[in-house]
């Protein structure tokens, strides 16, 4: 628990330095989508502080392509 | 235009060439020697001339309408939507290549240079040099480019030239007459890295300066690059041997290692890792700020600067979840990745060349 209060309160800080600009190009659209992502990647790091296991998309990549990889697999691991 | 700023064409050049030495001079000559063995240096030729025409075939695409950048350039030639999922597929992939070339300088420095030092405070200190880069824009990712180049280039000339002593050409000898099957498969893993990641050039293309000679500079600095890493590929085969080449992961570093001058000149394997710091720092700066351009286009923002924070911490805790560990990394980057590379470096591309082409010429019929 210590860990993630301390993860908030850096996020924090760097929220105020890097808002400003932002703030300066005018756009409600910036800011909005700002602290969308924002939000997003505190709460990435907060569940990778708290050991939380996220599932890697690599999985999938490998699910999608299994068809064509596995029989060049084959025959390259023949050559290892 | 979201970037108003404009590279020259030798800053074009530079970036290029060190795009295509970073990750691939350090990680390449491993995964090439374990199929190829010692016909390593065959399989790297023959991967550079599938890359210039990789190239060549990126020129066409950029030819289109060379002032729109990728993104642009998905949305105006497929249409506002199915263009926007074409820019997802394009970003998509350049996170997750940025987040591993920060794992695999992470994991080269914590295995190679400081093991103690927790892995994730390496790739927090190098994303955190990226996003001052992208923060000053392209114009001084270039510039700097320029200033760095001549260390980067030296050291890896100066490695070739001190090891040659060392190299004994038995090691690469009989040339072509086994694993020759092997020799030709290994092409598909070796394209990944580079040829396969240089679509992200076009959406740096709209911002040099002169247009027709950033083609040359294009295929000029593949070819230096490619030359470079299939020297260095060569030397490693005929110093280490390619058994041990292929049993390394980081073989070029354990070739600095074998440098020896007259018993004065030792343990200078640092110059191998110089070369690619600056090199691998310029490959994540030069992704990192292509997948700030592409978001800015793709959410209509303001400024590139807007979502650079939030992402840089989502790609630190990214290149963390990717891989749980070396030999998964080894497994999906000789195996899976070439095919999803493809998908996007080729395919996609080719895709966008298709429909380009059938546009203009629907449009010259009209007109006529």
């Amino acid at each position: 628990m210590f860990k993630v209060i301390v993860v908030v309160l850096i996020a924090v800080v760097v929220f105020l330095l890097d808002f400003a600009t932002v703030k300066k190009s005018k756009s409600k659209k910036d800011k909005k989508v700002y602290i969308a992502f924002f939000i997003l990647a505190l709460s990435i790091v907060v569940l990778h502080v708290m050991e939380v296991n996220i599932p890697t998309p690599i999985e999938g990549i490998k699910q999608i392509y299994q068809p064509v990889a596995e029989p060049i697999r084959k025959s390259l691991e023949k050559y290892l | 235009m979201i970037e108003k700023g404009k590279i020259g064409v030798r800053q074009f050049t530079v970036l290029v060439l060190m795009y295509t030495l970073g990750t691939a001079v350090i990680i390449l000559p491993s995964l090439t020697a374990s199929y190829a063995h010692a016909n390593a240096w065959i399989t790297m030729v023959i991967a550079m001339l599938i890359g210039i025409g990789i190239v060549f075939m990126l020129n066409c695409v950029i030819s289109i309408d060379w002032k729109k950048n990728l993104f642009e350039l998905s949305e105006h030639i497929l249409g506002k939507w199915v263009g926007k999922a074409v820019s997802v597929l394009f970003l998509t992939y350049i996170l997750l290549l940025t987040a591993t070339n920060l794992r695999q300088i992470g994991e080269f420095i914590t295995t190679q240079v400081t093991v103690e030092t927790p892995i994730q405070f390496v790739m927090f200190i190098f994303m955190m040099t990226s996003l001052i880069g992208v923060r000053l824009g392209l114009e001084v990712i270039g510039r700097t480019s320029e200033i760095f180049f001549p260390y980067a280039f030296t050291s890896l000339i100066l490695l070739l030239i001190l090891v040659a002593p060392e190299a004994d050409f038995r090691n690469v000898q009989p040339v072509l007459q086994e694993d020759i099957g092997g020799t030709f498969l290994a092409v598909i893993p070796t394209l990944t890295t580079p040829y396969l990641e240089l679509f992200i050039f076009l959406a740096i293309f709209p911002y040099v300066h002169r247009f027709k000679p950033a083609k040359k500079a294009f295929y000029i600095g593949v070819i230096i690059g490619s030359v470079i890493l299939t020297l260095i590929t060569l030397m490693c085969l005929a110093v280490l041997g390619p058994d041990f080449t292929a049993r390394q992961i980081f073989p070029s570093y354990i070739l600095g290692k074998k440098i020896s001058l007259a018993n004065f000149l030792e343990r200078i394997e640092i110059l191998v890792a110089i070369a690619w710091f600056f090199t691998i720092f310029f490959k994540i700066t030069l992704n990192f700020y292509v997948l700030n351009l592409g978001m800015s286009h793709f959410f209509n923002l303001k400024s590139t600067k807007t979502l650079s924070t939030p992402l840089a911490f989502i790609i630190i805790i990214m290149g963390i979840i990717l891989f749980t560990d070396i030999i998964y990394y080894n497994e999906f980057v000789a195996y899976y990745a070439p095919y999803y590379s493809a998908t996007i470096g080729i395919l996609l591309p080719m895709l966008l060349l298709l429909v380009g082409f059938i546009r203009k010429k629907k449009k010259k019929s009209k007109v006529g």
